[in-house]
């Protein structure tokens, strides 16, 4: 018998969900950078067609395995509603579970699907959840959201009350 | 208005897990019945959860494989929900020394509150819960078993 390896315990189509759902960044260039250069393009403007316009943006990236953000979920169709601007959630959910998402919550925005693995490697974040914020396409702020207040203190958003 | 009651998608509802300072319940060993986790216990057990159905499990069994052999005598727990030919596959390629365990997704999810694989508790004497990690990579377990290098023997040391 050949010698096994830990990848023989894994179902071909486990390991292939995650590896072919890994998009490489579009921009060689930009992949060498390894820092957030304020100003610069945003790699995934192709996510909405309105993201390069705006003239403010925020893309919110969560994982559904993610407990601070399924904290989170509840307090964005709010988040949302006061937020001026463009916003979109990017999950790591199935398109059914971020269908039933926006349908439970009554989200007024986009949430659409990508693999953690891949939106972490392409816009480069460290941890879910997280923000990055735009004008005109171009990235303002990137930051990992510790909780909802955190998000609205960074995205000057005025919260209910205040 | 008409409104339509409606049911919280079953991925929002986030059972709260154990936290560090909670004891850890005493579970039944799979497959080993008149064993019981604390009877696992020395001055400390580490004890991780890992699936097959989980992609990142995969470089995550590469590294508790690797991890084990670091620290020779390690006490250290490896639950895998898995099939069961899967399984007997797997104590082949994990290192001899490996402590590992066939256990299903409900005593994983219910019972140790695993709160996504591969996952990592460390615990002490009491069986109390002093480190939680995820388990995916050396950098994570080294520090799951931070709090208890002084029982180990390292062969970096050596």
């Amino acid at each position: 018998m050949s010698k096994l390896s830990f990848r023989d315990l894994f179902k071909h189509e486990t390991l292939e969900r995650e590896e072919t759902s890994f998009v490489p960044p579009l921009d060689e260039e930009l992949l060498m950078e390894s820092h957030l250069v304020q100003g610069q393009l945003f790699r995934g403007l192709e996510l909405d067609d309105r993201l390069a316009d705006a003239a403010m943006a925020t893309i919110l990236f969560i994982s559904l395995t993610c407990t601070s953000c399924i904290d989170l979920l509840s307090d964005l169709a709010e988040f949302g509603a006061r937020h001026e601007g463009l916003l979109l959630v990017v999950s790591s959910g199935s398109n059914e579970d971020n269908e039933e998402l926006v349908r439970y919550y009554d989200y007024s925005f986009p949430v659409l699907t990508m693999q953690e693995r891949a939106y972490k490697a392409r816009f480069e974040l460290e941890a879910t959840p997280a923000a990055i914020m735009l004008e005109h396409g171009r990235v303002m702020k990137q930051f990992t959201i510790l909780d909802i207040g955190h998000l609205y203190d960074q995205s000057a958003v005025r919260k209910g009350g205040d | 208005m008409n409104q339509i009651e409606k049911v919280m998608p079953s991925f929002l509802q986030v059972e709260e897990g154990l936290q560090i300072g909670d004891y850890m319940p005493n579970i039944r060993i799979p497959n080993n019945d008149d064993m019981e986790l604390y009877d696992c216990i020395t001055d400390y057990l580490l004890l991780a959860t890992i699936s097959t159905s989980c992609a990142p499990c995969l470089p995550a069994m590469e590294a508790i494989n690797i991890f084990i052999q670091q620290y020779p005598g390690i006490n250290f727990l490896l639950f895998i929900d898995t099939e069961e030919s899967t399984f007997e596959k797997a104590k082949h390629i994990f290192h001899h020394s490996a402590q590992i365990y066939h256990a299903s997704d409900d005593l994983l999810f219910g019972e140790l509150k695993t709160r996504g694989y591969p996952w990592g508790y460390g615990l002490n004497a009491e069986g109390q819960i002093i480190t939680i990690e995820h388990a995916g990579s050396l950098e994570y377990l080294e520090k799951l078993v931070s709090p208890f290098k002084r029982f180990l023997d390292s062969k970096e040391e050596s």
